[in-house]
């Protein structure tokens, strides 16, 4: 109470101090970056006159004319941090052993804006990002495949632009089963397809469908060749029935027992949506403070392609924010949510070979990994921890937009590693997990020293 | 292999403002109820909002929050609000947001964060709640505050306001003003040592 009271006669300091100080940090960060100009002045004039006497005189004196290899000019040297962060699309046929399609190459500013998720926070990553769970059985970790190789794979969005007519036909068509499965006594109600205008939050745009029936709140939306489904309880904890059976999972099960548990509902939505899909996870949410287990539990149906992606169309079931009731029932805010596509999404751009556990740890204790999304000062902040003795190694495949120009959206492997750090009062461990290239990647160097400057300004 | 679990689709405009407005025409997007202020603001200073907020909540997601409200809040406060310096405006704003939640996750016992740190340096400076907190009450305790604050030197002024209202760490301050930690750690603890004397100078017995 007593930090409360100070933090609130803290934040009622007159806006004038703050001002003042913004204007004072500047000036501050005028001075350090005078200071390092001065620094990497001095150390450029050293080495030029390191250069002109070890090398350019002693050859002047001998006069010997300097036998430089062709192409060594400086100005073949990066020096513009952002050129890092550049995707690039090689000129085919330009250099011998490039193939003739041009293929987009990734830089490790780029892998910075994919695990970072976009330009809001800018591509500095901090070092690792706190997981929480009751041990590494429960982190959802993924194993390392035998395979030597692995795709990248563009993440296509597909116009089509905005059919209402397809949007009717896809909700008309699952509608009377679907309210048939949750309450057989509610009718089948008229609605109304809208069109989401552009706002100053999101400019996409979609046509939707909303309406409330069978206990339930159904929201239908369509854009271009992707179409959605999104259905939950009516109110906050309220149970929804499925074929005249409450929808919900124990969360202290294991995987496999929520999976048996789930199938009569699994095969009703397959027959509903007429699909079969093979792939399926189970993912928990955990945080420090929750007893019972996880905070949510959500389950995936998903058509898997070869590198086990999820391609295009899913089921997803999720039980949010469980309540543990007098009787022992676990009663969570259900929600299914369906999306589906015409075509595959997923579009492999080319092979890569993974680079090996060995030499992806030799990056890891390098200090270069991709930890989470984040900002400069985050990872200034952030408390140095060692990966060295690391618990858990897996891999994963990470999604997302590749700089700020939103033009390229790709799907990448990493190493991913875990490192417990501390455990807490509901037993639940914190562990640091943090990102690594599985494959080799450009820039890596330019791009992890320029990173140092970002963080401590 | 599959999709990262804990990281959720992000939004997939394909449009992205390249130009930064000046401060003035974003609060007159506000002013004129133009809902594209929100963007450019986010733009301008989402990632500087975002790091307050992060060393007060230390949480990605509670960050995201703060500065959803934080935006919310400008929205419903400019107009009939003009403020003078936007990036302070919107640091007031995001400080009381994120201490809000600060707040509410340490009655849960949730993550200690540089906030939890740097008050418990100030805890000491002050008695225990039967004597100051019983009289002084949140408004008075900022007035006496403020004019602490007002009394201190520039640069001491800086060191307290970077660590006990922005909650930076000791090293943080010390690199941006170029002295050592242990010239920081020296300052705070006489600027601690005059904040007590200024609570006893207006009459309380600390």
């Amino acid at each position: 109470m007593k930090n409360e009271n100070l933090n609130n006669a803290l934040s009622n300091l007159d806006i004038s101090f703050i001002e003042n100080h913004l204007k004072e940090k500047e000036k501050y960060a005028r001075k350090r970056k005078f200071k390092a100009m001065l620094v990497r002045f001095g150390a450029t004039a050293a080495c030029v006159a390191f250069i002109a006497t070890s090398i350019i005189l002693p050859i002047r004196l001998a006069n010997i004319p300097p036998d430089l290899p062709p192409g060594s000019s400086s100005s073949q040297v990066t020096t513009n941090p952002n050129q890092d962060q550049q995707t690039t699309l090689p000129n085919p046929g330009q250099t011998p052993g490039i193939p003739s399609q041009p293929k987009l190459v990734l830089k490790a500013g780029n892998l910075a804006y994919i695990v970072s998720g976009g330009p809001t926070y800018g591509t500095p990553t901090n070092a690792y990002t706190t997981v929480y769970a009751p041990n590494g059985k429960y982190l959802g970790i993924q194993p390392i495949p035998d395979d030597k190789v692995c795709g990248i794979y563009e993440v296509k969005h597909i116009p089509g632009g905005l059919d209402e007519n397809r949007l009717k036909g896809f909700i008309d068509g699952m509608l009377p089963q679907l309210i048939d499965v949750l309450d057989p006594n509610a009718s089948v109600p008229q609605y109304e397809v809208k069109k989401k205008e552009p706002s100053a939050v999101s400019s996409t745009v979609y046509l939707f469908a909303d309406f409330e029936t069978a206990g339930c709140i159904f929201g239908f939306s369509q854009n271009g060749e992707r179409f959605l489904l999104q259905l939950r309880s009516s109110g906050y904890h309220q149970k929804t029935s499925f074929n005249g059976r409450t929808l919900e999972v124990d969360r202290r099960n294991t995987d496999e027992e929520i999976l048996e548990s789930l199938e009569p509902v699994k095969n009703s939505l397959f027959e509903i949506f007429g699909v079969e899909f093979s792939g399926v996870n189970v993912e928990r949410y955990y945080d420090g403070w929750t007893d019972g287990g996880p905070q949510s539990v959500y389950v995936t149906y998903y058509p898997e392609n070869s590198d086990g992606l999820k391609d295009g169309k899913y089921i997803e079931i999720q039980f949010n924010e469980f309540l543990n009731e007098d009787n022992g029932n676990y009663l969570s805010d259900v929600k299914i949510i369906y999306e589906y596509r015409e075509e595959t999404n997923l579009q492999k751009l080319y092979d890569v070979e993974l680079i090996s556990l060995t030499e992806a740890e030799e990056l890891l204790y390098k200090g270069y990994v991709f930890g989470g999304h984040s900002c400069p000062k985050c990872m200034s902040m952030q408390d140095k921890i060692s990966f060295e003795d690391y618990d858990y190694v897996g891999m994963e495949y990470l999604y997302g937009y590749t700089d700020d120009k939103k033009i390229y959206r790709v799907a990448a492997p990493f190493y991913v590693f875990y490192k417990e750090i501390g455990i807490f009062e509901n037993g639940n461990k914190t562990y640091a997990k943090t990102y690594v290239a599985a494959f080799e990647v450009e820039g890596m160097d330019v791009y992890f020293n320029n990173q140092i400057s970002k963080h401590v300004d | 292999m599959r999709q990262l679990p804990l990281r959720k689709e992000k939004n997939m405009d394909s449009t992205h403002s390249t130009s930064v407005l000046s401060d003035n025409e974003i609060i007159e997007l506000y002013w004129s109820r133009d809902e594209s202020a929100i963007k450019e603001t986010d733009s301008k200073y989402g990632k500087y909002l975002f790091a307050v907020s992060f060393n007060i909540v230390h949480d990605n997601l509670d960050c995201e929050e703060c500065l959803n409200d934080t935006y919310l809040g400008a929205w419903n406060s400019i107009p009939p609000a003009r403020p003078n310096v936007l990036k302070a405006y919107l640091t007031v704003i995001i400080r009381r947001i994120s201490v809000n939640k600060y707040n509410s996750k340490s009655k849960k016992k949730a993550v200690p964060t540089e906030m939890t740190v740097s008050l418990d340096e100030l805890d000491g400076v002050l008695a225990e709640e039967s004597d100051v907190y019983k009289i002084l009450d949140s408004e008075k305790l900022s007035r006496v505050l403020n004019s602490f604050v007002g009394s201190l030197s520039d640069r001491r002024r800086f060191i307290f306001i970077s660590r006990y209202y922005f909650a930076e760490s000791i090293e943080a301050i010390s690199k941006e003003i170029g002295k050592s930690k242990s010239t920081v750690n020296k300052e705070l603890a006489s600027i601690r040592a005059e904040f007590l004397s200024a609570l006893e100078r207006e009459g309380y017995t600390v």
